[in-house]
């Protein structure tokens, strides 16, 4: 039987790249976004609505029978805005999809896994979880809650031979960084010691990593990160 | 002289944090989320006042800064302490128990800081001391939410270190282990301290 792959934020940027590399590798694939992607089993979801990740895990089950991997990529940014300006219902928002996207994703895929005693959850957070950052408080504390989450629940169903771990990824080429943000900008990059953004596809290869080979990793955060953080 | 705001602060490390601010000289404001006569005895013991607000209500927390700063100053020392805490495995957790958690040691404090800050920005400076947890560093089985709401914490931390820092506004987090306090203990959090 064919592994399955099931991510979310699967239309773009990092989502996209990791269903990209789990194709290619031969897995199938099932991608939970607000928007249609580049999957075997598109399904549009919003990810911070239980019920209706549930039902497009369901769904992933009934085409597919089983389910090996969750990566939990969906999310979004917002930058430049100072501490006191943000707005309650943005804080509630960022820590819904972000947070709560990868718990329900957890909740929805985890009764498949733990019936066959396998599989692997990816998570993504951030390199700004592990190193703080001015002016996006409120993405910053959900990507660093994502990694306090990670590491109970990989504890919590080890015994069951799932491996739950994160990738915390530097500043990435997607179009969560808009044209003008400041992490494009060249006085940013040469503060990096590698000096670049980092591509999705090398995200995506973290990922893959710790979904296959990285068969000892448990509670991990990998930090593909150009040296942002060291 | 300058005022010091506790939140969680009837029981445990909050009450002991309070009463080492008092004796070095800081006017304290104490908050639970209810008082059943140890807010108002740790308040008259420290000279200081009781505030019972619940912080995980988007009005009261920061209604409750505002209240500091018109019977008192406005703060100058936040100490984020105030947690709730439920353990269960992830697939058994209530999802109103387990958001509960995060509403009350992560967004609750989110608000309570931003309603500090402009009091903070107007004395040019200020200390906020966040108490987050071992597990939010090392994660705990069962203890998802808990663990998530206090790594979100450290994370929150170091982004306001960053963005207060060159304001005069420090902000820094505890990460303390089992502390032997009164706090309610939960039969599992029991089993863990006796084996």
């Amino acid at each position: 039987m064919t592994a399955v792959a099931v991510i979310s934020g699967a239309a773009s940027g990092i989502g996209r790249a990791c269903a990209s590399v789990m194709r290619r590798s031969g897995w199938r694939t099932a991608g939970i976004d607000l928007n249609a992607s580049d999957t075997d089993l598109p399904l549009r979801a919003d990810v911070s609505d239980r019920a209706a990740v549930l039902g497009a895990v369901d769904r992933v089950v009934e085409r597919f029978g089983r389910i090996d991997l969750l990566v939990t990529a969906a999310g979004y940014y917002e930058e430049g805005i100072d501490v006191a300006d943000i707005r309650v219902a943005q804080w509630d928002r960022m820590l819904g999809v972000i947070l709560g996207g990868t718990v329900n994703c957890c909740a929805a895929v985890l009764p498949h896994m733990l019936s066959r005693d396998q599989g692997a959850i990816v998570a993504i957070s951030s390199e700004l979880a592990l190193g703080g950052s001015a002016t996006d408080l409120h993405y910053v504390a959900a990507k660093g809650a994502v990694l306090g989450l990670i590491k109970s629940l990989a504890m919590e169903v080890a015994q069951s031979a799932i491996r739950v771990n994160a990738v915390a990824p530097g500043p990435t080429d997607t179009p969560l960084l808009a044209p003008d943000s400041l992490w494009r900008e060249p006085s940013y990059l040469s503060t990096l010691p590698l000096g670049r953004l980092v591509k999705p596809a090398e995200i995506a290869s973290a990922v893959y990593y710790l979904a296959t080979e990285g068969s000892m990793y448990c509670g991990e955060v990998l930090s593909p990160n150009a040296g942002a953080v060291i | 002289m300058p005022v010091a705001l506790i939140t969680g602060a009837a029981q445990g490390l909050g009450h002991a944090t309070a009463l080492r601010l008092a004796a070095d000289g800081f006017t304290v404001a104490v908050n639970d989320l209810t008082d059943d006569g140890r807010l108002t005895d740790l308040a008259e013991r420290t000279g200081g006042l009781a505030f019972v607000a619940d912080i995980s209500d988007p009005v009261a927390g920061p209604a409750m800064v505002r209240a500091v700063a018109d019977r008192l100053e406005p703060v100058e020392v936040l100490v984020a302490n105030a947690a709730a805490m439920a353990m269960s495995p992830f697939l058994e957790s209530k999802p109103d128990e387990w958001w509960h958690q995060i509403d009350v040691n992560l967004s609750g404090h989110f608000r309570i800081i931003q309603a500090v800050i402009p009091g903070m920005r107007v004395l040019g400076h200020g200390r906020i001391v966040i108490i987050s947890s071992g597990w939010g560093v090392i994660g705990h089985p069962n203890a998802t939410a808990y663990a998530a709401s206090k790594a979100g914490l450290i994370a929150l931390a170091k982004g306001l270190g960053r963005e207060l820092g060159p304001q005069g506004i420090l902000t820094n987090a505890i990460a303390p282990s089992f502390i032997a306090s009164n706090a309610p203990r939960t039969p599992s959090i029991d089993t863990i301290l006796i084996s």
